[in-house]
């Protein structure tokens, strides 16, 4: 699998780390629901098949965190954004 | 008082020159050059590519290239990230850097974090083909390309100087390793070839 | 050029390839097969081949299964048949034969099941001696393999006609161009076809394609290479046998592997041609028509005087024809068809080739090569010619493997009657007989059509060329599986030894899917993959279940097409170099001093300094921990990772890493901080020291140094990426050492001179600093692993080894002593501080008595979770000490606890210990254990239970810190 890094251009997937869902959100931690939203993002993951928007990071390239819009059943790349926009 | 030996150790003593010598292929020790780590603060680019036109007379760009000055290139190495190095040797480079971009960059020394090799000659390209898992033809990576990956499983940052001339700079760590490796790839390139039994 | 074979020594040409030298030296048996022990000899002459199986080389240099018919011959050249015992010509195993009826089909799960203990003993060795193919050698791989990465515009899997077009009309257009040919002559079927382009031979446009090819900077051509598999992103994989075919070269590899990624691909595989299911359809002589072409044109050897070609397609007839025209003794050619077109009648006639039509094969005699044929005529009379050569055409298969490799599934071709490309990989086009374009003119135009598709999406301009003028030879087919009147064994899968026979037993015992006949017979299960026997497989269970064969399906094709060595997918790493090694800077000095190393992830650390006498490894460690606490010592700590964190929100980011608070440390301050994982759980921990208001340095432990980047760029980029920090790993810039011992400062001071004070009070504990000391910046920190009175001093790499050296020059009188992370661990058991061994991935903060570190007043990575009541259990296992109640009793760590006299069980389980040392200290042995409630269980015993090395033993719980716990020492 290939992964079009925005910085690097296209890599192998062997140069990144997956982590997974980039749907996941650090929920407020003084929120009432807190402790069970964090339960949620932390254990309750869905496991698509299809496009799934995941966080790759690129060890191996740039250190670059990335949001992956990927088909899980034919692994090809819709596209791969940065998760924190260059410092202007 | 103890005895200091303060003559500076490169990262590749001892492990230079290759076994060759080798057709269109020379590997050089470019130990001393000054080497950091430039990070751009927070809404700090502009005022870094200013300071870096009016300190060092270098064009800052984005992306995997080299910013090249007749002091210091800038080798791109994330979004947010490049790698200094000066021209040639200087020790002074950190704390250069450091006083002139202060407030629009976070810097690092990393003169002793990495090996810093020059490969150059007609083979240099196919060598290091052998071993990176990225395109290397001069339409996919001409000359001022730079990027970082992973060559034999040790990570590095390579950038093109000329045609045939690539800048490879390594952990020092993985000097020995990476010299192991290249020392592979570069042996069809040998001149005396020691012959090996097979079968 | 000489080569042997099963001893003998013969003669064969350059060029050749041992099948065919072996041919035209007249050897016909080749092998025994793997279940029947039946003689086989020759039947293809591509990389399809599943009967002429050989072994090559010698001692290490052996290697079974290799096809003969691909192996290309070289001076020196040793095989040796396979699966036959004592000698190829008297075999016993071939008794096996005779016990046919016994050994069918699923044989192995019905006979063997009962009664288990005779499978161990009787079973087992039997079959293992018996069935089988070739020996591994057994020894290690003595070969040398090399990696390569190739990128391209159009990839071209297969140099025959179509192929060559398509490199051709792509590489014409400027567009890079990767021609990959298994074979070691390019050219495909116009090796071994006789067929004119352009008015000349095929032969000759395909040398003519290949130098202009070869001429052309922007293509480059790979022959001896097989292109193995297809991986996601248009990456492939593909071995080239760099030296196979000359013995040794010094210098290079046996064999490369090549990654190549590819933006198109053209897939000219060329297609397989298949047999037919009859009787005795695997005696030596019976061969693959197109072979027999192929050897005839090709290599100019005769695999036989007497010939006879069973066909049901027009291809079959050329076989026939060139085998008169080559002068061979007039061949007859069987035709199950009942009207073949007039002009091949009319050609047959011409060249005194007899006709039987509407006829088949049923039946084939000869004891170790084929002596006569039985044909099943027309009108129900069976005659029998003689032949020592039976040429099978049974139609083609177009060679899909690498469609299919990433699950897309063929689609059948009723006008073909064949599997035909379904949808491909993305970026693959098929091209020519892989395509179902069986007929040459089609090949080259369906070539040369993707080969300039291919260049145009890449963005290059192709030139219209006049494209190469071939006749479409007659391809007229007619299906045939299986001869129905055959009573004598009909081969499917010739390598493993499945025959018609065995796939109705199958369809009878109800193993009708495909998945389910492919594994109780065996079939398409061998070396080879089945290339020739699945397709005829699923037509024949087609036909015994009355269904369609696309309705019968086929199973998933999966790399490697052809067998590819372990060791080409380990190229050059193995040995010391299977993974990069990472040494520290005074890595050479550490040698010489008699280090012991050990491997933290890729470093190498110091483990212990082994002196003149010492015996034993405890012996060095516990010298190096008595000089450690009794004068100083220095311990290389340059792994452990460090991380410039810096910026305006530097410290507010440490605050949401670490459970404890940074924003509220003064510069010059170290702090040691623990960090948790998202769900709780302790992530790693390490000291951080402020060397200005916007500049931290962060230490990890070794092992997590990367994972704990990736952390802070996650924290960075994707939680908080508006805060304003910046993160560089230093850990390869400075290399540090620990200076540790009651002696400690005073080694110090002798060795900095006054570049900085060093009193308690100008630099107590927790203090760092940067300074300047003979002209290179050096770092300094007052922390402690060990309980000591200790520092750590940071300095430049490159200087790293000469300070060492200092370090020891200046310490020499206080009796300094290199100490290794054996000692390192025996220090901090002593003292109660955790490691690897309790940051485990199961402990919280509060499970290590750490938890009072946790600051209430901020948020931070893991505190929610970190709250949970299953993590707050009081119940939970907590770190505490042990020691044995007998002083002389030795711990092993990973001992279970239990409460004295309970049996074992998980029940009962109490706890375990995590560390264990013998302190020198204290002259007993010590564990850190993690035991359920521990810290309201001072004083109580247990007993430390460990089934697999020792007795039971009492151990009675303790604080951890049993050395020192005021912490006297460290504040000296």
């Amino acid at each position: 699998m290939r992964i079009p890094c925005p910085f690097c251009g296209d890599r192998d997937v062997s140069e990144f780390a997956y982590l997974g869902d980039a749907g996941v959100v650090r929920p407020f931690p003084d929120a009432a629901d807190a402790g069970e939203r964090v339960f949620e993002s932390v254990y309750l993951r869905d496991n698509p098949r299809g496009r799934h928007a995941e966080l790759w990071y690129h060890a191996s390239g740039c250190r670059g965190w990335l949001r992956v819009d990927r088909d899980t059943a034919t692994h090809e790349v819709a596209s791969a954004v940065l998760t924190r926009a260059p410092s202007l | 008082m103890p005895e200091l030996d303060t003559t500076p150790r490169s990262a590749f003593d001892g492990l230079l020159p290759l076994a060759g010598p080798h057709d269109g292929l020379e590997v050089i020790d470019r130990d001393g050059c000054g080497l950091a780590t430039l990070v751009v603060r927070r809404d700090a680019r502009k005022a870094l590519r200013a300071a870096l036109i009016s300190q060092y007379g270098v064009e800052l760009r984005d992306g995997p290239v080299v910013s090249r000055g007749a002091r210091i290139s800038l080798i791109g190495t994330g979004a947010d990230s490049w790698l200094a190095v000066s021209a040639g040797p200087n020790a002074g480079l950190y704390a250069d850097l450091a006083a002139r971009l202060a407030g629009c960059a976070s810097l690092s020394d990393q003169s002793d974090g990495y090996g810093l090799l020059g490969v150059r000659g007609a083979n240099a390209a196919t060598v290091l083909q052998r071993l990176l898992p990225i395109d290397l033809h001069p339409d996919a990576f001409p000359v001022g390309a730079a990027a970082a990956t992973l060559a034999a499983h040790i990570p590095l940052l390579l950038w093109r100087s000329g045609e045939a001339e690539f800048e490879v700079a390594v952990f020092r760590s993985y000097a020995g390793s990476f010299i192991h490796a290249l020392d592979g790839a570069a042996r069809p390139f040998r001149r005396s070839a020691a012959p090996t039994a097979r079968g | 050029m000489t080569f042997r074979f099963d001893g003998r020594t013969y003669n064969g040409f350059a060029g050749d390839t041992l099948a065919s030298a072996l041919l035209a030296n007249g050897v016909r048996l080749f092998g025994r097969s793997f279940k029947y022990h039946r003689p086989r000899g020759v039947l293809t002459a591509g990389s399809e081949e599943p009967n002429a199986l050989v072994e090559l080389g010698d001692g290490a240099w052996r290697e079974p299964n290799t096809r003969a018919t691909v192996t290309e011959l070289f001076e020196g050249l040793s095989a040796r048949s396979q699966n036959r015992w004592p000698t190829l010509g008297v075999d016993l195993g071939a008794v096996n034969g005779l016990l046919a009826p016994f050994i069918a089909a699923g044989f192995y799960y019905k006979t063997f099941m009962w009664p288990a203990a005779f499978w161990e003993k009787v079973y087992e060795p039997l079959i293992r001696h018996a069935a089988g193919l070739g020996r591994a050698s057994e020894h290690a791989d003595p070969d040398d393999y090399e990696k390569a990465h190739a990128f391209c515009d159009v990839l071209v899997v297969g140099g025959g006609p179509a192929g060559l077009a398509a490199a051709l009309a792509a590489g014409r257009s400027g567009a890079r161009v990767l021609l990959c040919d298994e074979d070691f002559r390019f050219g495909g079927r116009l090796n071994g076809d006789r067929c004119q382009i352009d008015d000349g031979p095929g032969g000759l446009w395909a040398e003519q394609a290949e130098a202009e090819l070869r001429a052309l900077p922007n293509v480059q051509l790979l022959g001896r290479t097989t292109v193995f598999g297809v991986y996601d992103g248009q990456t492939y994989g593909a071995l080239e046998r760099v030296t196979d075919h000359l013995g040794a070269v010094p210098g290079l590899p046996r064999q490369r592997l090549w990654k190549i990624v590819a933006r198109r691909t053209v897939l000219a595989a060329g297609a397989i041609e298949r047999s037919i299911a009859f009787g005795g359809n695997d005696r030596p002589g019976v061969m693959m028509a197109s072979a027999v072409r192929t050897y005839v044109n090709r290599f100019g050897v005769a695999p036989g005087r007497t010939g006879v070609v069973f066909t049901c397609n027009d291809n079959g007839w050329s076989t026939a024809f060139d085998l008169a025209e080559a002068g061979l003794a007039s061949p007859t050619i069987v035709d199950a068809r009942t009207a073949p077109a007039r002009h091949l009648l009319e050609r047959a006639a011409a060249l005194g080739v007899r006709v039987i039509l509407g006829a088949q094969v049923v039946d084939t005699a000869g004891a170790k090569a084929l002596r006569s044929v039985t044909v099943a005529l027309g009108d129900g009379h069976a005659t029998t010619l003689p032949a020592d050569l039976l040429a099978v055409a049974g139609g083609w298969n177009p060679t899909l493997a690498l469609s299919n490799h990433l699950g897309a599934r063929p689609v059948w071709r009723s006008d073909l009657e064949a599997f035909a490309p379904g949808p491909l990989p993305p970026g693959m086009t098929a091209a020519g007989a892989a395509n179902g374009a069986f007929t040459l003119a089609a090949a080259l135009r369906g070539g040369a059509a993707a080969g300039a598709e291919a260049a145009c999406a890449c963005g290059h301009k192709v030139v219209a060329h006049d494209a190469p003028r071939a006749d479409d030879e007659p391809s007229a087919s007619s299906a045939l599986w299986h001869v129905a009147a055959s009573r004598a064994k009909a081969f499917i899968d010739f390598q493993h030894d499945v025959t018609v026979d065995d796939i109705v037993l199958a369809e009878r015992e109800g193993y009708r899917s495909v998945e389910h006949l492919k594994r109780y017979t065996t079939l398409g299960m061998a070396t080879d993959q089945g290339k020739m026997a699945n397709v005829a497989g699923l037509a024949i269970m087609a036909a015994l279940t009355d269904r369609s064969i696309p309705e019968v399906g086929v199973t998933t094709a999966r790399p490697p097409y052809t067998p590819v060595a372990i060791g080409a997918f380990g190229g050059p790493h193995r040995g010391p170099a299977f993974r990069p090694t990472r040494l520290t800077a005074s890595h050479d000095w550490a040698r010489a001093q008699g280090a012991v190393f050990v491997e933290t992830g890729l470093w190498l650390r110091p483990q212990w300094y082994a002196r003149p006498g010492e015996t034993d490894w405890l012996q060095s460690v516990c010298r190096e921990v008595t000089a450690v606490r009794s004068a100083v010592g220095v311990c290389d700590v340059s792994t452990l990772g460090k991380i410039d964190v810096q910026g305006p929100d530097a410290a507010a980011f440490l605050d949401r890493v670490y459970i404890n608070t940074f924003s509220a440390l003064p510069v010059g301050k170290a702090r040691y901080g623990v960090m948790l994982r998202d769900d709780g759980i302790v992530f790693d921990d390490g000291t951080t020291a402020r060397l200005g208001p916007e500049h931290f340095v962060m230490t990890t432990t070794t092992a997590n140094a990367a994972r704990v980047m990736q952390h802070l760029e996650h924290a960075r980029q994707v939680s908080w990426p508006d805060l304003d920090v910046q993160l560089a790993s230093i850990t390869e810039q400075w290399a540090q050492y620990a200076v540790a011992g009651p002696r400690a400062r005073q080694l110090l001071e002798a060795m900095l001179d006054d570049a900085i004070a060093l009193s308690d009070e100008a630099f107590p504990y927790l203090a760092c600093g940067e300074f300047a000391w003979r002209g290179m910046t050096v770092r300094l920190f007052r922390v402690s692993f060990s309980g000591e009175l200790a520092y750590e001093l940071a300095v430049p790499a490159r200087h790293g080894r000469a300070v060492l050296q200092a370090l020891m020059q200046a310490g020499a009188p206080m009796g300094v002593t290199p100490y290794g992370t054996e000692a390192l661990a025996v220090l901090r058991i002593e003292k109660g501080h955790v490691a690897g061994p309790e940051l485990n991935g199961t402990t919280t903060a509060a499970d290590l008595g750490l938890g009072r570190m946790m600051a209430r007043k901020k948020d931070f990575i893991g505190r929610t979770l970190a709250g949970r009541p299953g993590l707050v259990d009081p119940a939970r296992p907590a770190l505490v000490g042990l020691t044995a109640v007998n002083p002389a009793a030795r711990l092993r760590s990973g001992a279970h606890l239990l409460k004295t006299g309970e049996k074992p069980s998980l029940e009962a389980d109490q706890g375990y210990l995590t560390s264990v040392a013998y302190s020198p200290t204290l002259e007993r042995w010590l564990a850190l254990a993690l035991v359920a409630g521990g810290r309201e269980r001072m004083g109580e015993r247990l007993t430390a239970h460990d089934p697999l090395r020792g007795p039971d033993i009492e151990v009675e719980i303790c604080s951890p810190v049993f050395v020192d716990p005021e912490g006297a020492r460290l504040h000296a």
